[in-house]
């Protein structure tokens, strides 16, 4: 019963965010007015998400925290969640919603297509470190998206393939110059997400660190950040394409961290049983 | 001098340190035992170039929070590489009633500068009991240990998934590996009694060999195999205690047909006599001492902070003007590649 609601919940989340996806398109080629409702298809959308996994946590009792079902559920709602607030607090960045609403209804098909199948998680990873580990995780994957996005948009926009209508809602000085404190605050919350992963670790299977593929991924992500922000200051007139270039590859780094490598490998990450 | 220092703080000298160690990290994930050695050179190498930095570059310097933000770096790494010279990793297992004893303890890493303190470490094995659900899934481990301390006080401690003690500095974690152990007793022609147990391998995940050999104190090898009444249940929860198992064991010598011992039962043997007495679990622990871990921690939230508090200064004050917004003091975008 109750899943047969979060399925209906979620099919209805990703309708919306294709809906919203077409609203936002519309809104720019056809240059009407329906910014409103594009956000407000989001809010609801993200919303059904939240309920889907209300659901799923009270029939399965516990968090969405170790299938890729799950991995791919409580993101879809966390990168929701933190676009519609970066949109609220920096409108120059709705231009992203180009670019993310239809890499969220891919995401949402994707969450469609896999087993839904719980999997208990061990006695020994649930403690307070976990919550704080995946909670930074997920806020430096939103801003990271944000921030990424904004430079593919940059990157379209300069090889003249956003098209014309487009093209007038980019202002790119004023983007490029909003991509980077995004990109400083994710490289905060990454750094937080190691700490906090390493405390968890250190408690749930007795080390900080394990060179395990998803640790040394999310390192070598964070030293990738790490390296460009140096770049920037050391090669002052760095090419602007290079930077975006830069700043995508990062999130692609990003992203097959958390949706590639915890399930490519047995490692602790996948918890032993 | 100066000269030299200068060169060695350059930031493109720290660009190839991080990535030296993008490169060893990424060569870590095929075999941390050959490239994890190596990173101890990029590492080193940024340490020098960030001291040079703070010593030769004052716009640096004048960047206080970014400059914390590094030295902290700094405190993490050398915090962490002192840590792992004093480190030590290693394992046990400890039956029901059975004294920790610092000699059965196996090695797994120890850093060159530990000087063991094994020996403090005083506490018995009390009672282990572990939940399962249905599957075999295992819930929760409850394992009692009874501590006793320098001063005599004897203190009772819960073991689990989610707890663990430190005793003398040395972290005891309990973990997934633990099963069943005969505990048995051998008198020899003389008639001296010791009591001893066979641990069986990890149960329920070997239930299906659950075999062990074992040489006499008179010399004799033999094969003692776990014959359990039960089948561990598949489809319910589940509680495994050393007392909810009836059990008997199958004892193999060579030329001889085997013989069912049930608890009580004795057997002559090659220049003594064994008694089966009952069934125990025994425990695996991981033990670690990285005593150097809460400053790890708390340098690496410094850092945090710290650089939290420049990207405020660079960014935020700069947001009332989006054209304004620079980055290191350079203006981001200039239009041009």
């Amino acid at each position: 019963m109750t899943a047969a609601i979060e399925k209906n919940l979620l099919i209805s989340a990703v309708a919306m965010l294709a809906l919203a996806a077409v609203t936002d398109y519309w809104s720019r080629y056809g240059q009407r007015s329906s910014v409103a409702s594009t956000y407000a298809l989001i809010a609801i959308a993200t919303l059904m998400l939240a309920l889907a996994i209300t659901v799923r946590w009270i029939r399965e009792q516990q968090g969405p925290f170790l299938t890729l079902y799950d991995v791919l559920l409580s993101n879809l709602f966390s990168l929701g969640l933190i676009c519609l607030v970066v949109y609220a607090v920096a409108p120059l960045l709705r231009a992203t919603a180009v670019i993310v609403l239809p890499l969220f209804v891919l995401l949402g098909l994707w969450l469609l297509s896999v087993p839904a199948d719980a999997v208990p998680l061990p006695a020994t990873f649930d403690n307070s470190w976990l919550w704080l580990h995946v909670t930074s995780g997920k806020i430096f994957l939103g801003l990271c998206l944000v921030a990424a996005t904004a430079s593919a948009l940059l990157m379209l926009d300069r090889f003249h393939l956003t098209g014309r209508n487009l093209q007038m809602t980019i202002q790119s000085a004023q983007l490029d110059a909003a991509i980077w404190p995004v990109f400083a605050l994710a490289f905060i919350c990454h750094s937080f997400m190691l700490i906090a992963g390493a405390v968890w670790a250190h408690s749930a299977w007795g080390s900080y660190w394990a060179w395990d593929p998803l640790e040394t991924s999310a390192l070598v992500t964070w030293l990738a950040m790490g390296l460009l922000l140096h770049a920037r200051v050391t090669y002052r007139q760095m090419p602007v394409l290079a930077s975006w270039a830069s700043v995508v590859a990062i999130f692609v780094l990003a992203f097959l961290t958390f949706f590639g490598m915890p399930f490519s490998s047995l490692a602790p990450h996948k918890g032993i049983i | 001098m100066m000269s030299i220092l200068t060169r060695l703080a350059s930031l493109k000298l720290t660009l190839f340190g991080i990535l030296g160690v993008i490169v060893l990290a990424v060569l870590s994930n095929k075999g941390p035992e050959l490239s994890t050695g190596w990173l101890v050179l990029p590492l080193a190498f940024l340490s020098l170039n960030l001291l040079a930095a703070i010593g030769t570059n004052s716009a640096f310097r004048g960047q206080p929070a970014l400059l914390v933000f590094h030295v902290c770096l700094l405190a993490v790494l050398l915090l962490l590489g002192i840590g792992l010279l004093i480190r030590f990793d290693g394992h046990v297992e400890l039956v029901e009633g059975e004294t920790f004893n610092p000699n059965v303890v196996q090695v797994t890493e120890q850093g060159a500068w530990h000087a063991s303190n094994l020996d403090s470490v005083s506490f018995e094995q009390g009672e282990i009991e572990v939940a399962y659900l249905p599957g075999l899934i295992r819930r929760s481990t409850r394992s009692v240990i009874t501590e006793i301390r320098p001063d005599g006080d004897i203190r009772n401690v819960v073991i689990g998934d989610r707890v663990n003690t430190t005793v003398s500095g040395y972290r005891f974690i309990s973990t997934f590996n633990k099963g069943l152990a005969v505990v048995v007793v051998w008198s020899d022609a003389y008639g001296n009694q010791r009591r001893g147990s066979i641990n069986f391998p990890s149960y329920p995940e070997y239930e299906w060999k659950q075999l062990n050999t074992w040489t006499t104190p008179g010399g004799e090898k033999v094969e003692l195999e776990l014959k359990l009444a039960i089948v561990a249940p598949r489809d319910e929860a589940w509680l495994l205690r050393s007392d909810s198992v009836p059990f008997a064991i199958e004892l193999r010598r060579d030329a001889n047909p085997p013989r069912i011992l049930w608890p009580g039962d004795t057997m002559k043997l090659r220049d003594g006599m064994l008694r089966i007495e009952n069934l125990r679990m025994w425990m695996g622990y991981r033990i670690d001492f990285y005593p150097l871990l809460s400053w790890v921690f708390t340098a690496a939230l410094f850092a945090l902070v710290a650089l939290y508090m420049h990207f405020q200064m660079k960014f935020w004050p700069a947001r009332q003007s989006a054209k304004a917004a620079t980055f290191e003091g350079v203006k981001a975008y200039d239009g041009c590649d």
